[in-house]
């Protein structure tokens, strides 16, 4: 097994990092490591179930405005933790089921809507502190200085990306790749497939909740921007980035939009629209994701006109209708 | 309730139903036709809506703002089609993907061209004043939305019932080079049927500026929802299904009375939730574009 | 000159992969068959003379003007029709599929035509294409080539996967439209490609390894075990 030696190295690089980097370079990374899980759920979803969606923004939110009431109203971690969890299951439950006899392009607009409907719920009342937002979250001491931060981000995400490979590599998580290259096939082998479409979308809801949970505990505030759809571009500009269906691509991908983000923010004054354009280079030339950058096919960019495939014989029996 | 009052609401409806359909026609059209789901579509009803009004306070000419913001939206539209979405046919979830880096893009040269904050977009003269109803009165832009969602409403119903352009768009997304074997130019239709829906969002946008009197980068996103909104509740690929959406959401909106925009959101997405319950695929749904 | 069309020692290339090496024929007046084993490059052939593949070397000329480096609609519009094996748009109704390239106006003018040689046409014009039979499927997508009343006609597998008595009906319109439109016929059935073609060519792994008329090759029992894998 060639595996264990790279995570040693890897645990042992993430553990002494404190000791050489500025405080502010900590933070960031402690930032990076809570959106590679969010990223990653969003992965869960798109790279390896197939479902688009364009609301995961809302799970994300919902855990970090839970755990935020429940740190201001005095009660345990764990306690919010359970919360955040359970709402973010019921939520995804409700939208699946909402969504579930529909076609999969609904999927991406629908739970836009319903995370909007959050955002602009979260902007106007009372109890999330409108557009102010949550501040002032009580934090457990381990976590108020950078090291400590750093060192509690890092451990929860190092957590949930073994318990999401496990997931992945589970039975279930087969089925669910299975349901994405072949849906109508995974049905005929006898796959209960709106079912497992739902297990995907309340593990990926949960693990984005968690995310909430330490984002809310890492930034010490929340704020209705959390809830934007801007949450849920983000993770599919780390997704992509990083490599669809690549599950630890989200890591690649966190670190090149927050650190180098913020970084290289201070050098090019239209990082947002470098950052735009890309992202669409990367989903037309290079899907696999930044990972597999090549400089050949950076050259293909200036070919005028990639080979045409005739596919002139009798329609092909792929659906166009992606799900 | 009186009648003039009633007169009024439903006008007030009508014209926010047209306004709804504005915003919708050309995200349905372009996803009906040609399978592309456009995260950019509000972006590009955004861009028509700045350049209008850069028009518009520039010259003072409110048509030629109106054609000038669709067209500058057209020429994204078309730019975007023969470079983003060109190369990536027949992978439908790809081409949206790509287009939410379009809007990503264009949200964001909004913002470097014409700064992050509001700018405030005047009606044209002409426009500006009220029309009496009875005992009651509407305002004059109102009923020139009614006008222009009626003119294009028919424009394009007629193009799709007289010509078989509908048909041949369909043909060449499920095979494009049997198509292009009979002697079409998929290419080129394709470019002209995106640069059509295009078109149609930035004309939107153009008429929509002078409506809330400004325009501002955040435009972008909510059009996109409400279009989202709309076509789902109506059903994809239906024509018709789009002008039911928006009659159906611009009617509750006027009639259930003046609420605050955050509350229309909801309701709206209630709305949507209750119909796809009853109906999966939206009202009208049918299996393909009927042309 | 009586050469409609000329292929010319032609090599195409997919991806990396060298496909055709060097394909030449020659089609006239009538049926010319073009005939040889699954992937011996006889779709890639017919398609890279519509203009979807790019040829790497050699010539192809259509009533003596080239054709290479032209785009695909511009072929067709020379008036070259390629009918791929049940090649219909499913989503589309017979009707439409019939009339969408060509034109209201045209359709109507050529309707009677069509109708009195495909008789079965009428009763399915309103079905979508996707709901028929693979006969019916064919017989569609040979009379949207009539209807288009093309100056050549590249016709892929007609008969592919289907019954034998429809293979036979298939045939007998074949026949019908060779007298209306010289046919490059390609055929996996060598039976069918016999009764309708004069002359022949084989291809064995992109390349044209031998040309003639179907009765010498009817003769050559060597001949079509060797490339078409027949006796
Ligand atoms: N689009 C394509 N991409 C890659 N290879 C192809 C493609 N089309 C055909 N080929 C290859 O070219 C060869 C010839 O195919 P074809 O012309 O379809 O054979 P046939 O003589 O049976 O019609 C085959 O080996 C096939 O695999
Ligand atoms: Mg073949």
């Amino acid at each position: 097994m060639r595996k264990y030696p790279t995570l040693l190295v890897g645990g042992v690089l993430l553990a002494v990092a404190p000791l050489t980097l500025s405080s502010f370079v900590l933070s960031l990374l402690a930032q990076a490591a809570v959106l590679a899980v969010f990223a990653a759920s969003y992965d869960l979803l798109l790279g390896y179930t197939g479902i688009f969606s364009f609301g995961h923004a809302l799970f994300l939110g919902v855990g970090a405005y839970l755990a935020a009431l429940f740190l201001l109203n005095g009660h345990s971690l764990p306690l919010a933790m359970l919360a955040a969890v359970s709402a973010a299951a019921v939520l995804a439950v409700v939208i699946g089921a909402v969504t579930l006899r529909s076609k999969g392009v609904y999927y991406a607009m629908i739970t836009l809507a319903f995370a909007e409907m959050f955002h602009i719920y979260a902007g106007m009342a009372k109890v999330t502190g409108g557009a102010n937002g949550l501040i002032g979250i009580p934090l457990p001491s381990f976590i108020a200085a950078p090291v400590g931060d750093y060192y509690v981000m890092v451990i929860f995400a190092v957590i949930c990306f073994g318990a999401m490979y496990f997931f992945l590599d589970s039975p279930t998580g087969r089925v669910l790749r299975a349901v994405r290259d072949n849906p109508t096939r995974a049905a005929m082998i006898g796959y209960n497939v709106p079912l497992y479409l739902v297990i995907a979308q309340v593990v990926a809801a949960v693990f984005a909740a968690l995310a909430g949970v330490f984002l809310a505990l890492n930034q010490g505030m929340v704020y209705t921007n959390v809830l934007s759809s801007n949450t849920t571009v983000n993770a599919l500009l780390i997704v992509v980035l990083g490599g669809i269906g690549t599950l630890f691509g989200a890591v690649a991908g966190s670190l090149i939009v927050v650190v180098a983000g913020s970084i290289l923010a201070n050098y090019f004054p239209y990082w947002p629209l470098i950052l735009g354009a890309l992202y669409i280079i990367v989903v037309l030339l290079y899907p696999q994701g930044l990972m597999q950058l090549s400089f050949k096919r950076l050259g293909t960019i200036f070919r005028s006109n990639p080979a045409k495939e005739p596919n002139v014989s009798a329609g092909s029996d792929e659906g166009s209708d992606f799900h | 309730m009186s009648l003039s009052m009633f007169l009024v609401i439903f006008l007030e409806g009508l014209s926010a139903s047209a306004l709804l359909f504005l915003a919708a026609v050309g995200l349905s059209i372009i996803f009906g036709l040609m399978d592309i789901l456009n995260f950019s579509h509000g972006a590009l009803f955004m861009s028509g809506a700045y350049v209008a009004m850069t028009i518009f306070h520039a010259t003072g000419n409110f048509p030629l703002a109106v054609l000038a913001g669709g067209c500058a939206a057209a020429l994204l539209g078309l730019v975007m089609e023969r470079l983003a979405l060109r190369p990536l046919r027949g992978r439908p979830l790809y081409q949206a993907m790509v287009t939410i880096g379009v809007m990503l893009f264009l949200d964001q040269l909004v913002i470097e061209i014409w700064g992050p904050s509001l700018i405030s977009f005047s009606r044209w003269g002409p426009l500006a004043g009220m029309t009496a109803i009875m005992s009651g009165a509407i305002s004059n832009y109102r009923l020139f939305l009614i006008l222009v969602g009626l003119v294009v409403f028919l424009l394009m119903a007629g193009f799709l019932a007289s010509s078989r352009w509908g048909a041949m768009v369909r043909a060449g997304v499920e095979n494009a080079g049997l198509l292009e074997g009979l002697g079409v130019n998929t290419g080129l239709l394709f470019t002209f049927t995106f640069g059509l829906g295009a078109f149609l969002a930035g004309v939107g946008g153009a008429v929509y500026g002078p409506f809330i009197r400004l325009v501002d980068p955040n435009l972008g996103l909510s059009i996109l929802i409400d279009s989202f909104i709309v076509v789902v509740i109506g059903g994809f690929g239906s024509f018709g299904g789009t002008v039911l959406g928006s009659l159906l959401i611009g009617m509750l909106q006027a009639f259930i009375g003046y609420l605050s925009p955050g509350l229309t959101v909801m309701l709206n997405v209630v709305l949507m939730a209750v119909v796809l319950l009853i109906k999966p695929d939206g009202l009208m749904s049918v299996r393909r574009w009927r042309a | 000159m009586s050469k409609i069309l000329m292929v010319e020692d032609i090599a195409v290339d997919i991806g990396k992969l060298n496909i055709l090496k060097g394909v030449s024929l020659a089609v006239e007046n009538g049926v010319t068959a073009l005939l040889g084993r699954n992937s011996a490059g006889k779709t890639v052939t017919l398609n890279t003379v519509m203009g979807y593949w790019p040829v790497r070397r050699g010539r192809i000329e259509f009533l003596g003007a080239s054709l290479v480096g032209l785009p695909t609609h511009r072929i067709a519009r020379q008036g070259i029709v390629y009918v791929p094996p049940r090649g219909v748009f499913h989503d589309l109704s017979v009707e439409l599929n019939l009339s969408l390239a060509i034109g209201s106006r045209a359709y109507r003018a050529r309707r009677e035509y069509v109708f009195s040689i495909l008789t079965e046409l009428k009763d399915i014009l309103k079905m979508p294409a996707g709901c028929l039979s693979g006969g019916q499927q064919q017989i569609v997508a040979m009379a949207r080539a009539l209807f288009h009343g093309p100056r050549l006609l590249l016709l892929d597998e007609p008969s592919r996967g289907l019954a034998p008595v429809i293979i036979q009906r298939i045939g007998a319109v074949i026949r019908e439209m060779a007298r209306q439109m010289p046919i490059l016929l390609v055929e996996q059935n060598f039976t069918l490609a016999s009764e309708l073609a004069r002359d022949f060519y084989i291809l064995d792994d992109g390349r044209t390894v031998y040309a003639g008329t179907i009765a010498e090759l009817a003769a050559d029992d060597e001949l079509k075990r060797r490339y078409l894998a027949i006796g």
